[in-house]
Parts: C-alpha cells; structure tokens; sequence
C-alpha cells in the first residue's frame, strides 16, 4: 500500500511548526511526467543501449516507483532540545 | 498478548526457566497458531515490517536541556526495493564504495549483496536487540512485527 499522507515537523523561531501533506496526489503528477517522459527515456536507452547505461537508464523508472510506493511508514523523529524534525510517511 | 504468551514472560520473570528456554516456548505458542498482537521482537517465527533504529544523546556537560533523541523507522519493504538501485550503481562506483567501506573495517560486496542476505539479517535482528551503550550516547536497533 503506497503512502498516501506525509507530515512534516520544522523547527521554526518559535518552537516548531508541522504540515499534513496529501501525498497521494503526487502520483498523478509523477504518473504525467513518466509517460512524458517515456519516449525520450526509450530514445536514450537505445543510444546507451552499447554503453551499458541503457539498461540501467530502463529500470531506473520502475526501480524508483518500487521504492516511493514502499516509503509507507518510514519515519525519521529527530527531538532535539530546542528544536525538533519530523518527516512520517503515513 | 495472549495468556500463554503471558505465562511463559511471567516464568521467565520469575526465574522458572530460562531466556532460551522462554525464547523456545514463544516460538513454539507462535507456530501453532496462538496470536496474540505481536509487539516489538517478542513474538517469534514472523517477519518484521520494520526496522527501528533509535539513538539518544544526553545534553553535553555542563549544558542545560532534556536529551536529544532520534528514532528512525525504516520499513523492511523500503530496504527491499532501495537494495534493487545496488545493481544500477556503475561498476566503477561499486569498487569506490567497497573500497571506502573497506578501509572502515566493513567486508561487504555491494554487487553480491542479495534479497535472502537482507531476509537473513532482518530474521536476525527480529530475534535480538542491539544495544550500544558508548559513554555519553546509546544506540538501540531493534525490528518491528
């Protein structure tokens, strides 16, 4: 199950201030730019093809949609004495 | 927590039996189906989901304030699916980085580095706790069910 909300905690002048992000909305646009993209990525997989680059150039794509749609549930807390960071995926 | 898992940390608690002998039971209540929630590396002979690394820092000497503290959540999958990008890194990098990780005492092979390696290490880690305890610091790496 991919992650479909991200909060954030910054530290501000004042304590520290924290945001709910709706991550789920990423995907659309991140879906967008992959077949936009994917014409010219084929293009310079082919002309990379001899190099070896253009295998890796293939699964780049997928390997990097596998790793956003397993970010559900990493979170990192840093509590610091004056100020403190959050990043959760949820 | 179910009442046999209760019983069994109860016997432990009171010194009946051994940690191994506890570690056994609980493996064994696990295996025929007795469920209980599963928390932190208790409940045996199932695969963690998460990977904790938690480390806390007291204030320095001298200074004022409550602890700094970190607490990482990694999910087992993420680890899974960035362990894929390893057979992307050029071959030139992967000698770098091995190289690099060499010279710090650390014998790993990026390029040999397997799924069954990372299912290995985790079943490890879900059976155990590492604690480091260095002077000011303490680092706790445990996993999740």
């Amino acid at each position: 199950m991919p992650p479909t909300l991200l909060h954030l905690r910054f530290p501000a002048d004042e304590g520290c201030w924290g945001i709910w992000l709706p991550f789920f909305l990423v995907y659309p646009l991140l879906l967008a730019v992959s077949i936009v993209l994917a014409p010219l990525v084929l293009l310079a997989a082919l002309v990379l093809w001899p190099s070896g680059w253009g295998r890796r150039l293939l699964l780049a794509g997928p390997y990097l949609w596998r790793v956003i749609f397993h970010l559900r549930g990493l979170k990192v807390d840093i509590q610091g004495s004056s100020k403190s960071l959050l990043v959760n995926f949820l | 927590m179910s009442e046999n898992t209760k019983r069994v940390l109860e016997m432990l608690a009171a010194g009946k039996i051994s940690v191994d002998e506890a570690a056994k039971l609980l493996a064994a209540l696990g295996n025929t189906g007795d469920s209980g929630p599963a928390t932190g590396s208790v409940a045996l002979g199932r695969k963690p989901r998460f990977l904790h690394v938690v480390v806390n820092h007291p204030p320095d000497k001298g200074e004022a304030g409550a602890p700094e503290k970190v607490n990482v959540r990694v999910p087992v999958s993420l680890i899974r699916a960035g362990m894929k990008f390893s057979s992307l890194i050029p071959d030139e990098a992967s000698e770098q980085v091995d190289k690099a990780l060499k010279d710090k005492g650390i014998k790993i092979n990026l390029k040999n580095l397997k799924e069954e390696d990372l299912d290995e290490l985790v079943t490890a880690l879900s059976e155990l706790e590492v604690d480091i305890d260095e002077g000011q610091g303490k680092v706790k790496i445990y996993t999740e069910q």
